[in-house]
């Protein structure tokens, strides 16, 4: 991916630390590559840094230009939202991502686990579901219940994804609110979510108030 | 009568109904439908072809059951959530319907990391209740739920499958009720070997009175051997393997023979009970064995209606 | 097989006055006595090596390998060779090395003695001070709450004055011993700070607290031990005594020195006492102190590598003697294992060894540094930094 690049910016992001990809991350893999590339002979000059965060330009345009300078590659440790808005703002020096952008989670610290909770599906039910999200948390994403493979609380892809449906059913159970259990949730508008088309929000005169998005069913 | 298929004239005249399963085959190969087809023909009142079953690819549902019907056999088409979203899936019912196909199994599907083509992409645009409603609202109401009128409606007889024994059991039979109110018309359950945990799943129906409501077969399937029956107990979720019936298996001289018996024994039992309106045989690669089982069990020669 | 591991002290009964002042001096409850036979006795389980029962004996029946008397006066002789007025004797836990205690005494020309814990030195090693021609001493003991060793620094304290009015009685001047508290602790830099939380998650005694936009260290919580200063992903975190720079500068000394194979051991401070009394020799090895096997982090083993290094020795503590809660242990196996796993991505073998060790039996270090040594020169490493 960064072959024949000898002047590598390797940039970290503070803006999230699941996992933290700041500076020392930078610093880790500056040496890594620094070791890799000096190997094959020739001037190798990689630096690390890292900024707040790299999914704001205003945010950017503070540290990176300096940072930018003389560099032939960048491999940025953001998620996927930092490289795309480094190429972006940055054109003329490629950006590479350091890291594949998985999922959108929450850390259980004590059990030691990041699990995949949200979809960003624009419609959120969580207030209907006691919490559990049965978008992100069902492989199948149902709406009305479990299907036939739940066993034992465990989904039937593996047996380290609870069943999402046992888990809002409990605690639907545990709220005495039976809307969703008793009733049927009918086939939902998927327009909110990336299969309505790339998403996208303009923000209006007041900065902190984004604009709201007419949904048209 | 909701399609006037062979299978909803059985139930409504209050017989006790009889379906199967043929397994289409990993191929475009006709020959195996028709082969079954013939083999089977009036041995049961239709026969589910199934979907992309344990998400491996066959020869799709829909095509399996015209080559049925170009054989004189209903068939029982289904269809899962897994591969359409609800675009394809209206557009293939309005098909079926057009061919002749009649009788409809809607199913949430398999998820596809556990069959052959793990890398495919999900759809699950609709659950299965969903899906019910829709094809519910297409016959019914004669246009798509939230759109356009149809120039024509689908006849359909709408069934859906429930497992009596999965988890949160407590849920099952509420799950049961959410599927008859979505469209269900009859119900095909999860193979049966403990008779006593079925027939306590069926106080719960015939309790909350859904046993007027939608026609239930119970499902069935011929043991082999003590291995198989080890292993749906160990390995495959949602079926309750008694140790009885193991040991049964375990001390037959003949297991197959054993296994048949086995099943022709719980039909028996199932026709005796209140609120069970017919049988699913799922002899999954032992078609040839349906016969003997639904003759075993005193159901042949089938009737016509 | 191995031999029987020699414990590194024994409560010798036959003269034993059976005073119990070592049973009352121990802080971990390691010394019991007999009811019948009213002879005492350790256990080894929970004994940690802090050297407080032999301070206390009065009649010297307490025989220890670590820092007895003739140890400690074979120090002092070279410590005062360039005839120097004034010692410094200080802790390990708050000044392990001479660069801590700068500043903070007026005298330029310092002797200095570090030792872990100095509850064990007995009143004999003030006298021999005085009588080496010492006009001060300076002892450096590690705040109350701060003492690894629960007591150690009351004991000190107690000595001291004791020592004070030993030296009056021989016509010394009992004001040339002092004594200061000292503490290292974690300094936490808000402006680099990126609030992630994990230094909170990972402390063993809570220290730090996640406040608005930041985290911040409490400081009569923290004991030192630097695991927070290794896991601070914005490396936020200082420490003196194991800053991240020097520990860099200390493994490239490392591998310009001469000898093979190159062997970098990063060693808690508790975990191995001997070694870091003995003059490196050949360049061969180079021990690392640090506060606790958890404070070497990725960053060091890595450099340790790119510099040619053959191998990394992380000397950790045994189970029951971590003083940080079991953790220290565990993050020095995690920066082993993820150092190996990012190797590995460029195809070299990171050869590292992590070594449950204890000063409790003697010459456990030494086997490991040797078995190490052994395993890398017979199967060399392949791959290299340079």
């Amino acid at each position: 991916m960064l072959q024949g690049r000898r002047r590598i910016l390797v940039l970290g992001c503070d803006g999230c630390t699941q996992p933290p990809r700041g500076l020392r991350e930078a610093q880790t893999y500056r040496t890594l590559l620094e070791m890799a590339l000096g190997r094959k002979g020739g001037e190798v000059d990689c630096v690390a840094g890292t900024v707040s965060k790299q999914c704001d330009t205003a945010l950017l345009a503070q540290n990176y230009p300096e940072l930018v300078k003389g560099r032939d590659a960048v491999l940025s440790l953001s998620c996927a939202l930092g490289v795309q808005l480094l190429s972006l703002q940055y054109p003329e020096v490629p950006v590479f991502p350091g890291q594949n952008t998985v999922f959108l989670g929450y850390e259980h610290r004590d059990e030691g686990w990041l699990r995949e909770a949200c979809q960003a599906c624009g419609d959120c039910v969580l207030g209907e579901t006691g919490g559990i999200c049965p978008v992100a948390r069902c492989s199948k994403s149902l709406l009305n219940g479990p299907c036939g493979g739940s066993h034992d609380g465990k989904c039937e892809v593996r047996d380290d994804i609870p069943c999402a449906w046992q888990l809002i059913h409990d605690r639907l159970r545990q709220l005495d609110r039976n809307e969703w259990i008793d009733g049927i949730v009918p086939p939902r508008d998927w327009r909110s979510s990336r299969d309505g088309g790339v998403r996208y929000q303009k923000k209006d005169e007041d900065w902190n108030e984004p604009a709201r998005k007419e949904v048209k069913r | 009568m909701k399609a006037g298929s062979n299978l909803e004239k059985v139930l409504s005249s209050g017989g006790f109904a009889v379906t199967a399963e043929i397994g289409p085959p990993k191929g475009a190969d006709g020959e195996h439908m028709r082969h079954w087809a013939r083999e089977l023909k009036g041995k049961a009142d239709a026969f589910n072809v199934t979907d992309n079953q344990t998400a491996v690819v066959r020869l799709s549902s829909m095509a399996g059951s015209i080559i049925l019907l170009q054989e004189g056999v209903e068939p029982v088409m289904q269809m899962v959530c897994r591969d359409r979203n609800r675009i394809a899936m209206q557009s293939d019912v309005l098909g079926a319907s057009a061919l002749g196909i009649k009788n409809l199994l809607c199913l949430t599907g398999d998820h596809q990391t556990l069959g052959n083509l793990p890398g495919a992409k999900n759809v699950f645009d609709v659950d299965s209740i969903q899906e019910l409603l829709l094809f519910k609202t297409m016959r019914d109401e004669g246009k798509i739920l939230g759109a356009d009128a149809l120039t024509k409606a689908p006849q359909l007889f709408l069934g859906a499958a429930e497992n009596p024994f999965g988890t949160p059991h407590e849920f099952r039979v509420h799950r049961l009720a959410k599927k008859i109110k979505a469209g269900a018309d009859f119900i095909q359950s999860q193979v049966i070997y403990d008779i006593d945990r079925f027939e306590r799943f069926m106080e719960d129906v015939r309790s909350r009175h859904l046993d007027g409501k939608v026609h239930i077969l119970g499902g069935v399937t011929p043991l082999k051997s003590a291995k198989v029956a080890k292993y749906m107990k160990n390995k495959v979720a949602g079926i309750i393997m008694p140790d009885s019936v193991i040991s049964r298996m375990e001390k037959a001289s003949d297991p197959k023979a054993e296994g048949i018996r086995i099943c022709i024994e719980t039909v028996k039992q199932l026709r005796e009970m209140k609120g069970v309106h017919g049988v699913h045989v799922m002899a999954i690669a032992w078609e040839e064995k349906v016969p003997e089982i639904v003759e075993g069990a005193g159901l042949l020669p089938r009737p016509v209606v | 097989m191995e031999a029987e591991p020699k414990f590194f002290m024994e409560i010798h009964v036959e003269n034993c006055g059976n005073c119990v002042y070592c049973l009352s001096a121990c802080p971990f409850e390691a010394i019991s006595q007999d009811p019948e036979t009213k002879k005492v006795k350790v256990d080894p389980k929970k004994c940690v090596a802090c050297g407080i029962c032999y301070s206390a004996c009065p009649s010297g029946q307490i025989t220890t390998a670590h820092y007895n008397i003739d140890v400690l006066n074979s120090m002092l002789d070279a410590a005062v060779a360039g005839n120097p007025s004034t010692l410094v004797l200080s802790c390990r836990g708050s000044a392990p090395e001479r660069r801590d205690v700068e500043g903070l005494w007026e005298e330029k020309e310092l002797a200095f003695l570090s030792l872990p814990c100095i509850g064990r030195v007995p009143l004999q090693f003030y006298i021999r001070c005085a009588e080496v021609g010492l006009q001060k001493v300076h002892i450096l003991v590690c705040e109350d709450e701060y003492c690894r060793m629960k007591k150690g620094s009351p004991v000190a304290q107690q000595k001291l004055e004791a020592a004070r009015l030993m030296l009056e009685d021989l016509g010394y001047d009992s004001s040339m011993l002092d004594l200061k508290k000292g503490v290292v602790r974690a300094e936490l830099d808000s402006n680099r700070c990126i609030a992630c939380g994990n230094c909170v998650w990972v402390c063993p005694y809570h220290a730090p607290r996640l406040v608005t936009g930041t985290a911040a260290v409490d400081a009569n919580l923290c004991k030192g031990c630097g695991i927070c200063v290794a896991e601070c992903p914005a490396l936020a975190i200082r420490m003196k005594g194991s800053e991240h720079e020097e520990l860099m500068k200390a493994v490239k000394e490392l591998a310009a020195a001469p000898g093979k194979p190159k062997v970098l051991a990063m060693v808690c401070r508790w975990a191995e006492y001997l070694h870091f009394d003995r003059p490196v020799e050949g360049g061969a090895l180079r021990v690392l102190p640090m506060p606790c096997s958890g404070r070497g982090d990725v960053l060091h083993i890595l450099e340790a590598f790119r510099n040619g290094v053959d191998g990394v020795l992380l000397a950790t503590c045994v189970d029951e003697m971590c003083k940080q809660e079991n953790r220290g242990d565990k993050r020095a196996q995690a920066h082993a294992a993820r150092a190996r796993g990012l190797l590995r991505q460029l195809g070299i073998d990171g050869r590292m060894r992590v070594s449950a060790v204890t000063p409790k039996y003697l010459g456990q270090f030494e086997s490991e540094v040797e078995a190490f040594i052994r395993e890398l020169g017979a199967a060399p490493p392949g791959g290299g930094g340079k």
